[in-house]
């Protein structure tokens, strides 16, 4: 009855109403579209680092610390045979890091040499330019499109690399840049060479030595003494505190969305008390008791929650579900600001954090109903059919 | 006559600038079964307050209101709800019809709220929309109607239910000399046809002929209680 009724006061007031549904509505879309999109990037984010960077983990010498380049003579050491078999099968793709310098277009920079197996599959990527000798003695090198558009370099420029030989003596050969890495990954990308693993161990003057391998997906191999394996979420653990970080953003942004559409929702309210006072009284006259009179309104109130949800569904629902099928060209590339992620968006909307959102939504619409007209659960029939509170 | 309802020793004091104002003074009344009665007098003598503590819309300071052998004054918020469901019909000077609503669904209200089944809701709303002569309204909006008409929904929503007391204040204040005289035809009828209690709540000459009690407040005090032959005009 009281529902009923409820429906009909909602609907008989016209523009407040579709006002505050329009209100709630946004609010609903705008969380669930942000909540998608960041569902989107962390996944984006992290389908691109383990095909383009992580693989299925990466075994490191012990001393090896990426983020710590003065020890990086000392992070390398002989390929363990206990590997060799994984290496041999292609499930470990070993990786040697030297640090050098480039000379390019009359300008030098400090760069990270890498030598990788031009045919490894442990990473998405396409190493193969790397294989075999230019007839005129050049050393061949890859590096990524950004990075060379940074030098200035393109396919088939020479360029001096110089670098420090195992032993500690500077040398520097030219090399011919023989194709550019195409990676969406700006850790693969900014500030690498890349040669051929073999090739990267004669400048070195060594054989076989490595720094890190990485592993394919789906292997988890046992480190040898004097190596360690870090698996994907260790290496991934930078991505998942970044985007920790960007929810705690968000979730203040949330906030305020919520209470834009709530503070709506409770001006009604608390409008109707006033406005309303001699239905109110008339409903108490008629023999509602105040405590029916308050859930009518709670239940008015809340029915524009609800009504918000489903008009959502109705005009948000298929927007998301293209977003999802198309992309949203966001007119700049995560690695513009070093991030993993290209420029065409795919948001990933789950329905535990849709139905979440509708349920949280709903809820402070069901409360933000119930707070203004608590004063109907004090007032007496005759001050209200008076007009006086 | 037997006795509808009795009230004894009936005060209403509102505080004032820190002084107490008696709306009503030591009011005693015996109001029977049937009757067609009248609280008249000049604005602030306590019509309104006395029909408000009748209604149970309102509480005394203090005193007693008895509805047969049963106390009303100082009930609580939801026992005053349940008694007025059941056996009181309001009138209101501005009619109070809900706009949303269709002539129907006003005058249906109240056995919706006191549960009443589908069938019966159907047959007591039309009944009550014939004693008031809008059997061809019932899909109409307040809206649509006149201020006479708008009042007999009112009356039809305060009959639907067959209450014993109709409590009806200043029914004809916003309404012109014929739509007042119609409806006050209508309610005399109703009294007559059916035995239900009015009381009204005026100072319009035109309701007071039609009363057969009348009683005079002066200052929150009955000054004057007495009965008359009505003399409903000819319209």
């Amino acid at each position: 009855m009281i529902f009923k009724i409820a429906l009909k006061n909602l609907f008989a007031a016209g523009l407040r109403t579709w006002l505050n549904v329009f209100v709630l509505s946004l609010t609903l879309a705008s969380i669930i579209f942000l909540q998608g999109l960041m569902a989107g990037m962390l996944d984006e984010m992290s389908s691109l680092r383990v095909a383009e960077e992580i693989g299925g983990g990466q075994l490191w010498q012990e001393s090896y610390d990426p983020f710590d380049p003065m020890t990086l003579e000392d992070s390398r050491s002989l390929q363990p045979a206990a590997l060799s078999p994984l290496v041999a099968q292609g499930s470990a793709c070993p990786v040697l890091l030297l640090s050098g310098g480039i000379y390019a277009k009359e300008r030098f920079k400090n760069v990270l040499l890498k030598g990788v197996d031009p045919e490894q599959n442990c990473l998405e990527l396409d190493f193969s330019p790397l294989a075999g000798e230019l007839s005129d003695g050049n050393l061949k090198v890859m590096i990524g499109r950004h990075f060379a558009k940074n030098l200035g370099v393109s396919t088939g420029d020479l360029v001096t690399l110089r670098w420090r030989t195992q032993a500690g003596a500077i040398n520097a050969l030219d090399a011919e840049v023989v194709a550019l890495l195409e990676t969406q990954v700006p850790a693969m990308d900014q500030g690498q060479i890349y040669l051929s693993y073999s090739k990267l161990n004669q400048m070195n003057q060594t054989q076989s030595f490595t720094s890190l391998l990485w592993v394919k997906p789906g292997v988890t191999p046992s480190a040898p003494s004097g190596w360690v394996f870090r698996d994907v979420d260790y290496l991934m653990r930078d991505t998942l505190e970044m985007v920790q970080t960007k929810s705690a953003g968000q979730s203040f942004f949330f906030a305020l969305l919520l209470l834009l559409g709530l503070i709506a929702v409770f001006d009604t309210q608390a409008l109707a008390v006033f406005r309303r006072k001699k239905e109110i009284g008339t409903f108490m006259a008629l023999g509602m008791s105040n405590a029916k009179v308050t859930y009518l309104f709670v239940v008015e109130g809340s029915l524009q929650g609800i009504l918000a949800s489903l008009v959502t569904l109705v005009w948000a629902g298929p927007l998301f579900y293209w977003s999802t099928q198309t992309g949203l060209d966001m007119g700049i590339s995560g690695e513009d600001f070093g991030m993993a992620f290209g420029q065409v968006f795919y948001p990933l909307f789950g329905w535990g954090k849709v139905l979440t959102a509708v349920l949280l939504v709903n809820a402070m619409v069901v409360f933000v109903s119930f707070w203004p007209v608590r004063v109907i659960a004090k007032m007496s029939p005759a001050n209200a059919l008076s007009g006086r509170l | 006559m037997n006795e509808l309802m009795g009230i004894r020793g009936l005060n209403k004091i509102y505080p004032m600038g820190g002084e107490a104002f008696y709306a009503l003074k030591g009011v005693d009344l015996d109001l029977g079964a049937g009757e067609f009665a009248g609280l008249v007098g000049p604005s602030g003598s306590g019509k309104t307050t006395l029909l408000n503590i009748i209604g149970a819309l309102d509480q005394p300071t203090s005193g007693e209101v008895m509805l047969g052998s049963r106390r009303i004054s100082g009930l609580g918020a939801s026992e005053a709800a349940k008694l007025r469901l059941d056996h009181f019909g309001f009138i209101f000077q501005t009619f109070n019809l809900l706009n949303v609503y269709s002539v129907y669904e006003n005058v249906e209200l109240p056995l919706i709220l006191a549960g009443w089944g589908a069938t019966q809701k159907r047959a007591a709303v039309m009944e009550a929309l014939e004693w008031v002569g809008l059997s061809d309204k019932v899909n109409s909006r307040p809206g649509q109607l006149s201020g006479g008409q708008c009042q007999r929904v009112a009356i039809a929503r305060a009959m639907v239910k067959k209450p014993k007391l109709v409590l009806a204040d200043e029914p004809t204040a916003n309404l012109d000399s014929e739509n007042s005289y119609n409806i006050l035809d209508a309610m005399l009828q109703i009294n007559q046809e059916t035995g239900t209690t009015f009381l009204f709540s005026t100072h319009d000459q035109k309701v007071i002929n039609y009363l057969r009690r009348v009683i005079t407040l002066k200052d929150g005090s009955v000054a004057e209680d007495r009965t008359q032959v009505p003399q409903p005009a000819e319209v």
